[in-house]
């Protein structure tokens, strides 16, 4: 096993830089070249980033999900480590999700904020992120951290599926799913492309994330070994 | 909508923040790794001292 502190493995470094390409294409098509709807305008070039974000939120809790379960099975602490990881970054992306919607909630409906069942159920989400991360936080012994984390994150992915769900079980002024619905998509060629484009370099990006982020608390742990190693040799 | 303000105001600050955020994340990990690495350094410094 190369050490934490190494320098980024090939996968790392390669995923970072597709990533970044495929970010700068994705917004500069974003910006400039995709079409815009007629009846939204330009702030509809604002779902190019909102919707791959909010996908990306709820792509990273299944992570943590699957390698919440993986460790409860195996109590391998490689998967608590991946958990971690992404969660870090799903707490961002949700938190972009909630700000971009926002923005967009501002200029289409007049307020930045409002109740509505696909916004809280969301906001909810970036508190299950917050909570998990404060726990984990909280616990200094190994075992013990990884296990609260995995019961965490296997109960805090039950929003996911309530947030997908939410546009249709109640009354609400966020529109329906346009792409991810039982019947064929509902959104043009020239719109559906650059947005599933935006949501593959996301992708990437935040797989990019996690094996950085990896290697952080990789890191990490090895330092708050070396020092207890120390304490006791020093007899403290 | 929101008639009387810029459009292209909403669409940038989206665009920015998002980058804006996304690189810090990044930024703040290769920053926390550094710390952590020197911070190793200075902990086998003294342990070479101590001994």
């Amino acid at each position: 096993m190369t050490s934490p502190l190494a320098k980024a493995g090939p996968w790392e470094r390669w995923l970072g830089i597709v990533a970044l390409v495929m970010v700068v294409a994705g917004v500069y098509w974003g910006l400039f070249v995709s079409p815009v709807d007629l009846y939204q305008g330009e702030p509809m070039r604002i779902l190019f980033v909102h919707v791959p974000s909010a996908w990306v939120s709820f792509l990273a809790f299944f992570v943590i999900f699957v390698a919440s379960i993986k460790y409860l099975r195996t109590r391998d602490l490689k998967y608590d480590t991946i958990a971690h990881a992404a969660a870090g970054s799903g707490l961002i992306f949700t938190g972009l999700t909630l700000a971009s919607g926002s923005i967009w909630g501002k200029y289409a409906w007049g307020v930045w904020w409002t109740w509505d069942a696909r916004l809280t159920t969301v906001a909810v989400l970036f508190l299950i992120y917050a909570v998990y991360l404060l726990v984990r936080g909280l616990i200094d012994e190994d075992a013990k951290r990884a296990r609260y984390g995995a019961v965490l994150g296997i109960i805090g992915f039950l929003d996911v599926p309530i947030i997908h769900f939410s546009v249709y079980w109640w009354r609400t002024l966020h529109q329906p799913a346009s792409i991810l619905r039982p019947d064929s998509p509902r959104m043009a060629p020239e719109l559906m492309i650059p947005l599933l484009f935006n949501t593959a370099a996301f992708i990437v990006l935040f797989a990019h994330l996690v094996i950085a982020r990896r290697r952080v608390i990789e890191a990490e742990r090895s330092f708050t070994r070396a020092q207890q190693e120390q304490l006791h040799e020093s007899g403290v | 909508m929101n008639p009387g303000s810029d459009p292209q105001v909403y669409v940038w600050a989206s665009y920015g923040l998002t980058i804006v955020s996304l690189a810090a994340w990044r930024a703040s990990m290769w920053w926390r790794l550094r710390q952590v690495r020197r911070q190793l350094e200075v902990l086998h410094e003294a342990a070479g001292g101590v001994q």
